[in-house]
């Protein structure tokens, strides 16, 4: 039996694994949970041929971001970028389609916070979800977006600068 | 890095991720098994397998024994200065499959102009690969076409 045919377990686990966090760095870059999820089935073949010089072993995860993430661009210039970003502004705020989940023990904060993470500028959203849920480095994330460690760190930092300051306005607007 | 910012992060963690819907994990499980079967190339793309004319007027050109990239186990060489060939002979081709993608060349460079503007500049590389099949040979011949276009723009993003 080839490689290639023995590999298929252990990629099977490894989309069990981290399809969640993959998902979840598509969904910056589409419409929809549905549409992530086919780009999410496109960066698998991407990869597959990718690894083939790698015996096809399975991919790590920066590889597989910014493969995602090249997938994502091709698909947004294919659309019409101006359309997309307009109709993705629009579906990240319905609320209908859901990227976060709150914890079992739904609590106030944690909706607060899921709002505001979706309210974020795509730029900054895509280094916190790349740093929280992707569980990169900055040096990683510099990689996949192109950038340099220091602007990944920068637009983090910025990020959680903006969250703190939305959940201190959103709480307050609540208890009045 | 203050407290409140920590307890934020653990905030943010404690978010949990939607996972892949029923049928997507099970179309990631069929596309892996195909993909593992050496089907991936042809029906578990979805992709058609109509003739494509580019594909096959390159191939032509290329020759079928001139030991450019053929089939996967050869040593893969660049190909350059590509002509087009007449439609006709397209149809002893089929195409098997077609990517394209985006990259970039190199980290993106920083620099402040003299215009006191904080410029980016880079290089994108625009990638279109086609994988092709002789019918009568079954020799698959892969083709990579990469447009650079050179950018260099005023950036505020830090």
């Amino acid at each position: 039996m080839s490689k290639r045919n023995q590999r298929g377990p252990e990629w099977k686990e490894w989309v069990s694994e981290n399809a969640p966090r993959l998902l979840a760095y598509a969904r910056q870059r589409c419409q929809s949970m549905a549409e992530a999820e086919d780009i999410l089935q496109d960066t698998l073949i991407k990869l597959w041929h990718y690894q083939e010089e790698r015996d096809f072993c399975a991919p790590d995860l920066p590889l597989a971001f910014s493969v995602m993430r090249y997938i994502g661009l091709d698909r947004g210039r294919s659309k019409g970028r101006q359309e997309r970003r307009n109709q993705k502004i629009v579906q990240f705020q319905s609320g209908n389609d859901l990227w976060l989940d709150t914890p079992a023990e739904d609590n106030e904060e944690a909706k607060l916070l899921r709002g505001a993470v979706g309210k974020l500028p795509e730029k900054l959203r895509e280094v916190l979800t790349l740093k929280i849920w992707g569980g990169l480095t900055f040096a990683e994330i510099g990689k996949v977006l192109s950038l340099s460690n220091n602007t990944a760190a920068s637009r983090y930092r910025y990020a959680l600068e903006q969250l703190q300051k939305k959940l201190v306005y959103l709480k307050d607007s609540r208890h009045g | 890095m203050d407290k409140s910012r920590k307890e934020l992060e653990a905030q943010l963690e404690a978010l949990t991720l939607v996972g892949m819907s029923d049928q997507a994990e099970a179309r990631c499980d069929e596309l892996i098994d195909e993909l593992s079967l050496n089907l991936g190339n042809q029906s578990a793309l979805g992709l058609s397998w109509q003739v494509t004319s580019i594909a096959a007027a390159i191939v032509l050109l290329i020759g079928l024994s001139s030991g450019w990239w053929l089939g996967r186990s050869e040593a893969k060489t660049p190909i350059t200065g590509l002509e087009t060939a007449p439609e006709v002979y397209a149809s002893a081709f089929d195409l098997i499959d077609e990517r394209s993608w985006m990259q970039i060349e190199g980290g993106p460079v920083l620099y402040l102009s003299k215009n006191g503007e904080v410029r980016e500049r880079r290089t994108e590389v625009d990638v279109f690969e086609e994988t092709v099949l002789h019918r009568d040979s079954g020799k698959m011949v892969t083709v990579r076409i990469t447009t650079r276009q050179p950018v260099n723009e005023i950036t505020n993003q830090f």
